[in-house]
């Protein structure tokens, strides 16, 4: 029973890990990507009416909120926060791409890097899943730490 | 150092990912190549005047009028691939277009 209860603890620890590192990757990823092309950036959510009058402060308070949650996933003992945090960005990121599925669908995207390249409907996809994971990652740690105690 | 190693790790691949491919995909799209288009100033509402008298490159556009790009402004002339009749018109299918310099 014991061996059991240790066993399934690693497997949930290398899980949080690599939920993790899929988290720090697509954040640092997406923020430095909007980082190094911000006049862009700019631009594409000047064009998003609902995001219009905020483009030049989200256009950095965006980038650098990924950088900080990716700080927190990085150091195990935020880790926990970091996930939450990372669930409640995606699904802020989700309902945004909702919206602009529903209401302008012809407009950029204004999000970093080659997720540029997927179609409004793909990216969706692509957010919920990771809002998904984050949550369970969450859940996870939630879980091992009342194990643990 | 251990337990830090994996994110230490996602975060260099990361940083080095956006900078092979930062600039690519760009949906953003920057100036399009110089093309004739039929020019109309557009002042907020509708469009006013075609800007000459047929189709003109933006260069030659911006110069005739004072609208000039900026990313945050207000649209000031849309451009289209044929000529707009029956003015004004609401903003169609344009091509390209200027926002106002202010």
């Amino acid at each position: 029973m014991k061996n059991s209860g240790i066993t399934q603890n690693n497997v949930s620890s290398i899980l949080i890990e690599c939920i993790s590192a899929s988290l720090i990757l697509l954040f640092v990823y997406t923020a430095t990507s909007k980082l190094l092309a911000h006049n862009s950036f700019v631009f594409t959510l000047s064009q998003s009416p609902l995001l219009q009058q905020y483009s030049i402060p989200l256009s950095w308070v965006i980038p650098f909120t990924e950088i900080l949650i990716s700080c927190f996933l990085v150091i195990p003992r935020l880790r926990k926060t970091g996930l939450l945090f990372s669930v409640l960005l995606m699904t802020a990121f989700t309902i945004y791409v909702g919206y602009m599925i529903a209401f302008t669908p012809r407009l950029p995207c204004s999000c970093g890097g080659v997720i540029k390249s997927l179609t409004w409907k793909e990216h969706l996809l692509l957010n919920i899943s990771f809002v998904v994971m984050a949550l369970f990652g969450w859940l996870m740690i939630k879980k091992n730490k009342i194990l643990l105690q | 150092m251990k337990k830090y190693f994996l994110g230490i790790v996602a975060v260099l691949f990361a940083v080095a990912l956006s900078a092979f491919t930062s600039g690519s995909g760009n949906h953003a799209k920057k100036e399009k190549p110089l093309t004739d288009l039929y020019w109309y100033l557009f002042d907020g509402t509708q469009i006013t005047t075609q800007v000459g008298t047929g189709p003109t490159d933006k260069t030659s556009a911006e110069t005739a009028t004072t609208c000039s790009d900026n990313p945050i402004a207000a649209v000031c002339a849309y451009g289209y691939m044929n000529e707009q009749t029956g003015l004004p018109k609401p903003p169609g299918a344009f091509n390209d277009r200027f926002k106002k310099s202010n």
